[in-house]
């Protein structure tokens, strides 16, 4: 093992608003994550996909009641790779069984519905889902 | 994200720089829309200073290429850094738009 991979190790936890500006504050999150666990770009990259599409699931479709909710994010990262986990009280949805996307479509008839969901699962490793007693928990594990 | 719109050669040039995600995809989309509105049907979105998209920014394309085409208008997007086209790779949007690797080339093929 390098020193470089030894570094890799490392905790980090934000909390989101339900408000797709706090987008600006992900990708900050990821920026300062990547530099300190010595991230490659690609690895910074599919992480901040991967969580951005789901978080914007959740801040456009899990809360139809409306008001200030938080959603909690925590990244665990090692030398063998990276595990988040994403967790908010939003209404009952599980990813996993979402609708795969039909990527043969014509123009006209593509939609981009599923397709974020699809990118996570495609980019990790591991996607898991519970379903919590206060709302819904996402598991990614990318392995490096 | 910042939007910088420019006319060339009977063509819109739309540079999308910085990030086009769930956060900036309305203003995108409402920026094509202005522009469509005001009576341009040959476009090309830059990517070049585009650092990031994701299924957000993806919509607003699709959306942008559904109306061009009604319009019998042409839309290339020029320039994807080697991240931004690995997301449109995998949406398989790349075997539904057209793509160049410069604006000049975009402009050139405008013109034909």
């Amino acid at each position: 093992m390098t020193d470089k991979e030894e570094d890799r190790t490392g905790e980090a936890v934000i909390r989101l608003d339900n408000r797709l500006d706090e987008l600006e504050r992900l990708h900050a999150f990821f920026e300062e994550i990547g530099v300190r666990s010595n991230w490659p770009d690609r690895l910074k990259f599919d992480m901040t996909l991967s969580c951005e599409e789901l978080l914007t699931n959740t801040i456009n479709y899990g809360f139809p009641q409306g008001g200030r909710h938080v959603i909690t994010l925590s990244v665990h990262s090692s030398p063998a790779g990276v595990e988040i986990r994403l967790e908010d009280e939003g209404v009952p949805f599980n990813p996993l069984e979402f609708e795969e996307p039909d990527l043969s479509l014509d123009l006209e008839a593509r939609t981009v519905g599923g397709l974020g969901i699809f990118f996570a699962k495609r980019l990790m490793n591991e996607f898991i889902y519970e379903r919590t007693d206060t709302g819904n928990l996402v598991i990614l594990r990318k392995t490096i | 994200m910042i939007i910088v719109t420019t006319q060339r050669e009977g063509a819109a040039i739309m540079s999308i720089e910085g990030r086009l995600d769930g956060q900036h995809a309305q203003t995108a989309e409402a920026s094509f829309l202005a522009l469509a509105g005001e009576g341009n049907t040959r476009f090309v979105f830059d990517f070049s200073a585009m650092q990031y998209i994701s299924s957000a920014g993806l919509r607003v394309v699709l959306v942008a290429a559904k109306k061009v085409r009604s319009m019998q208008g042409k839309l290339i997007c020029a320039s994807m850094n080697e991240q931004v086209r690995d997301v449109f790779e995998m949406s398989g949007f790349l075997s539904i738009l057209e793509t160049a690797d410069s604006t000049e080339e975009a402009l050139e093929r405008l013109k034909a």
